[in-house]
């Protein structure tokens, strides 16, 4: 029998499967292990993107010559160097406000699952992923283009910092897709996820649009 | 089975919650989405404020590129705040959460601050000695024999 004084409130539910958003933890500080895990997780990410962003910065003007061409009839145009040179700004916007998007339907999610209102779990859920699948896809093609104009993730130390960071960037997002689709099929399960394992999710993918945040400004935009 | 309530812990309330127990409606979402939007409008304007070196053609309204900068960085502190204390709901988490955080957000800043220092990024960043490769060093030609001296009255 347990004894309903002492025992760890996050382990005793009603009978519905709700969950409490005020659910006391029994840690110390008070945030469940597995939220506190994943703030650790993303301290280590901070750590892995600054060094991206830095190196970057240290050799986006470091060029060694790379033949750009014209992309429709591939001739030679020039031995330019920067792969600023090559951004497209208001394509790139687009993307970041695609992204900038996905957030708010992220919290859209999170709140509809504290609301244990699963219907609109899932439609915000698959909101979030089909915008960030369509960021993914802006960035392949971006890509697709640079490497089309001659600048290739060897052709330069500029480049390769360039692929390098949003490269990573990408794969998050990715990373972020799949586990908001993973989410959304553990919905249709007998036992439905925690509103938690919904929040945790979302703190990952509100951190890659942070991060966005940063590489749009300091990569993009700076000149 | 009812819900069972934490009553037997001692800590003060505020560990575990922040100080603002109102949770955010969907409304604030709202308005803070809006907000980010039209932040991240006013930077992508800022693209057409100064002149752009890589291209010459470039509209622009000739505002200088150091406060086009300045601009830019307050402006994503701001939209980053933002989304981490609304979205990622640091403003009504525990205090220690969001202390922890951002002591160590700022320390990692310093630290990258530090280590680019230390590369000379911000003094030499227009020079070719920093930002290209070393030129290769140009090798004087070997010195050629000098013409052997013939002394006058010898010859034949």
């Amino acid at each position: 029998m347990i004894d309903l004084a002492t025992a760890p409130a996050e382990i005793v539910h009603d009978d519905h499967g709700t969950h409490d958003e005020h659910e006391a933890h029994a840690t110390v500080t008070g945030i469940s292990n597995e939220k506190l895990a994943m703030w650790v997780f993303l301290g280590s990410e901070c750590l892995l993107f600054g060094g991206l962003i830095s190196t970057y910065m240290l050799y986006k003007n470091r060029p060694g010559a790379f033949e750009v061409r014209d992309a429709a009839e591939g001739a030679l145009t020039g031995t330019s160097a920067k792969v600023s040179a090559l951004f497209d700004i208001p394509f790139t916007s687009v993307s970041s406000f695609i992204l900038l998007a996905s957030s708010l339907t992220m919290v859209f999610a999170v709140t509809a699952a504290k609301r244990n209102d699963f219907e609109k779990l899932r439609l915000w859920l698959g909101a979030t992923a089909a915008l960030g699948a369509t960021f993914v896809g802006g960035q392949m093609y971006e890509f697709t283009t640079f490497v089309r104009e001659g600048a290739t993730f060897s052709s330069n130390v500029s480049t390769s910092a360039f692929y390098a960071l949003t490269g990573f960037h990408g794969a998050h997002v990715m990373i972020g897709v799949i586990m908001l689709l993973s989410t959304v099929a553990l919905t249709f399960r007998a036992r439905t996820p925690k509103a938690e394992s919904v929040e945790i999710v979302g703190l990952y993918w509100h951190f890659v649009d942070v991060v966005w945040i940063l590489i749009f400004t300091v990569i993009y935009l700076i000149k | 089975m009812a819900v069972v309530t934490d009553h037997s812990t001692s800590e003060p309330r505020d560990v575990t919650h922040g100080d603002d127990h109102d949770h955010p409606t969907d409304q604030t979402f709202w308005k803070v989405g809006i907000f980010l939007a039209a932040l991240t409008a006013i930077e992508v304007s800022t693209y057409w404020w100064s002149p752009d070196r890589d291209n010459l053609d470039h509209p622009n309204l000739g505002i200088d590129s150091r406060i086009t900068a300045a601009s830019l960085i307050i402006m994503m502190t701001i939209k980053f705040i933002t989304v981490a204390m609304y979205f990622m709901h640091l403003k009504y988490e525990s205090k220690i959460l969001r202390r922890v955080f951002f002591s160590g957000l700022i320390l990692a800043v310093a630290v990258y601050l530090a280590t680019l220092s230390s590369f000379v990024f911000w003094n030499n960043s227009g020079t070719d000695e920093f930002q290209y490769a070393p030129r290769a060093k140009v090798i004087p030609p070997p010195p050629t024999e000098p013409p052997p001296i013939t002394k006058p009255g010898h010859s034949g």
